[in-house]
């Protein structure tokens, strides 16, 4: 069991080695196991010549937790009403919310382009928030209802019993108990907007630069060290966030990871 | 069961009402964008209106020489002459036509792109949907003063009659590139290129249509083989096409066999080839850049022996050009870039090679005996042609249209053969 666990990291670890090896090889024919000639001339091309990567490095990691937070709000009462409450046409709104990642996602792009030209936002941090939180609803909503039926609504039913008010339940009974879940969500959220690039180009209209505008054209462009130099700090980005993010939390509140161990 | 077949019957329903929404949204007919009189005026009082305002520049940004090029040498002296800040956007010609397409669609008159990197077939297509903003080169002082009124590039683009729509950027032709350590000597022609393959199996290959240049690569081949003409007579028919270049698909097909992984795959970019180059898997490579060579030994990516050639009945030159589109939103600071864009001094610096080695598009002869001088100080290093034997080795493109069913005969009769 253990002896697979190791393959398994090796299996996934490998090719980001390669990747981390890659941007500092200036010639590596073939059959040589290492580079034959290393520089740091593409990490200097990147981050000295080239003064939009800092200010992309930001703007993604911003545009990743408004996405997680704008995400988060919507899908949490979302999640609850569909786990919780019945209404008329449940099932339904169950396939909807599963529809922006069953239809292609540049046909979504493409329709809500449009809509987004005739309300402005287009070009807009905010616009491309949007676009992104779309696409990260529909994994936030699957989780967030999971973690819902796993606590049931019994200890809010009694807190409600015991005379507490729907802020204080929330505050002091529901939230301790998806904390864990909803790390899952904003994690899987943030993951989901630092990666886009389509809807990025399409909706931000080349306003909104982020760290994958500027890394996917050199891979088009099939210079691979380079992209592999944007590609590591957007990995940097994303690990060092997100482990940030977690460490707040597990301050504040003290949780094993019940739901996904 | 019955619960499930009324969801998806709505569900269907509502989609059905979405698209006829769509359909129903007015496509306002392709008009090409007109300049009023009003703007004609080019005053010190607009130059100071234009001060601390933002002009973008949309365009492949897959090589950080030419990124490099663009943010450094460019924007730096335009921010300093004009005080404009110029905003480079990586993006591929395709989504930048989707995006003008789609702004177009909704009736956009804002739009995010002030002048756009732009040549051939997509220029056509770019002019035809009405996605271009002119006729706007009387605008431009120095396309006057410096370009060749008599160069067909200045005024055809592949075939297509320009009428003032862009303005030239720079001059790329096909070149080829061997090492003299390895090879002895150089094919002079398509047939030298099959014996030396054949004799040296799995040592050649090309980059696979529709990418720009193995498309380029490809149409040399044509060239070769039945010849310029005969391909630019032939009409826009692609069984006609297919019936004119068939030779010349024999003879890829005869090639296949030799080439690398016997040719049942291609590298899919000219960067890969020229990896496959350097890392020693194969003989040759190519570029439309043609100091391609110089900029590769600079940079210690190819040996020193490497050196560039060309076919002796000459090889494929084209121009790349700037556009402005249709809903650029400073349109002015649009102008004065690209009038920065083709001053000489400039245009000197891209054809350093150590900055991007594109070649100018000013006429020599128009030049003052300083920027001459500027001119000839250009070191461009080693393995390279000279000006003049490129000059005279360029070949015509033929029509924008044929090239993407080109493309689909090459992919259809020798890839998948």
């Amino acid at each position: 069991m253990k002896a697979l666990f190791y393959v398994w990291v090796f299996i996934s670890c490998a090719p980001l080695l390669v990747l981390a090896v890659m941007t500092v090889s200036t010639f590596w024919p073939y059959p040589a196991l290492l580079p034959e000639i290393m520089s740091w001339e593409y990490y200097y091309h990147v981050f000295v010549q080239n003064d939009q990567t800092l200010n992309a490095a930001v703007t993604s990691i911003l545009l990743a937790v408004s996405v997680a937070f704008i995400t988060l709000m919507i899908a949490v009462p979302a999640a609850k009403a569909l786990t919780h409450h019945n209404f008329f046409g449940k099932d339904f709104v169950k396939i909807l919310v599963l529809l922006p990642i069953i239809v292609p996602g540049i046909a979504v792009t493409i329709g809500n382009q449009i809509s987004m030209i005739r309300l402005g936002l287009t070009g807009t941090f905010g616009g491309v928030a949007i676009i992104h939180s779309l696409f990260a609803l529909p994994f936030a909503i699957r989780i967030m209802s999971n973690v819902f039926e796993a606590v049931g609504n019994r200890l809010e039913l009694q807190a409600a019993v015991l005379g507490a008010g729907p802020a204080f339940i929330f505050r002091r009974v529901t939230l301790p108990q998806i904390i864990p879940g909803l790390l899952a969500a904003f994690t899987l959220s943030f993951t989901i907007s630092i990666a886009q690039y389509v809807t990025t180009f399409m909706i931000g209209g080349g306003r909104v630069i982020t760290l994958t505008i500027l890394l996917v054209p050199h891979i088009q462009g099939g210079q691979t060290h380079i992209a592999a130099v944007y590609s590591v700090l957007l990995i940097g980005a994303a690990v060092l966030s997100l482990s940030m993010m977690e460490h707040i939390v597990r301050r504040y509140y003290n949780f094993e990871n019940v739901f996904y161990a | 069961m019955r619960k499930k077949f009324s969801i998806l019957a709505l569900m269907t329903a509502i989609v059905m009402l979405f698209s006829a929404c769509g359909q129903a949204a007015p496509t306002p007919a392709p008009q090409p964008a007109t300049p009023s009189a009003s703007e004609a005026a080019d005053t010190d009082d607009l130059l100071e209106s234009l001060r601390g305002t933002t002009v973008t520049f949309y365009g492949w940004g897959g090589s950080h020489f030419t990124n490099n090029w663009l943010d450094n040498i460019v924007a730096a002296s335009f921010y300093e002459n004009y005080g404009i800040i110029m905003q480079r956007v990586p993006m591929d010609i395709g989504d930048i036509l989707n995006k003008l397409m789609g702004e177009r669609q909704a009736g956009i008159s804002g739009g995010d792109i002030d002048v756009v990197w732009i040549n051939g077939e997509n220029f056509y297509t770019a002019l035809n949907a009405g996605l271009l903003y002119g006729p706007f080169t009387d605008r431009i002082e120095n396309f006057a003063r410096y370009l060749d009124p008599d160069d067909p590039d200045n005024f055809f683009d592949f075939g297509t009659y320009i009428g003032g729509m862009q303005v030239p950027y720079g001059r790329a032709q096909l070149v080829f590139a061997g090492d003299t350590s390895v090879m002895d000597r150089f094919p002079a022609d398509a047939r030298e290129l099959l014996e030396m393959a054949r004799e040296n199996p799995g040592r050649f290959t090309y980059v696979a249509p529709p990418d720009f240049t193995g498309s380029a690569f490809v149409r040399n081949i044509i060239y070769e083989i039945v010849g310029f003409d005969a391909l630019f007579d032939a009409p826009n028919d692609e069984q006609a096409i297919y019936e004119v270049i068939r030779p010349a698909l024999d003879f890829l097909i005869e090639l296949k066999p030799y080439l690398w992984q016997e040719g049942q795959t291609y590298p899919a970019t000219t960067a890969v080839l020229n990896d496959m180059f350097t890392d020693g898997i194969i003989n040759m490579t190519f570029s439309y850049s043609p100091l391609f060579v110089a900029a590769g030994i600079l940079a210690g990516e190819f040996p020193e022996t490497t050196q560039t050639f060309v076919f002796d009945n000459g090889n494929i030159g084209n121009t790349h050009y700037m556009a402005v589109p249709f809903n650029a939103p400073n349109k002015e600071a649009a102008f004065r870039l690209i009038n920065h864009i083709i001053t000489p001094e400039i245009q000197i610096t891209k054809y350093d090679a150590r900055n991007w080695g594109d070649f100018p598009v000013f006429d020599v002869e128009r030049l003052n005996a300083e920027q001459r001088a500027m001119l000839e100080a250009v070191d461009n290093g080693i393995g390279i042609l000279s000006a003049a034997e490129l000059q005279n080795s360029r070949l015509p493109e033929v029509q924008a249209y044929k090239i993407p069913i080109i493309d689909r005969l090459w992919i259809e009769h020798v890839l998948m053969q």
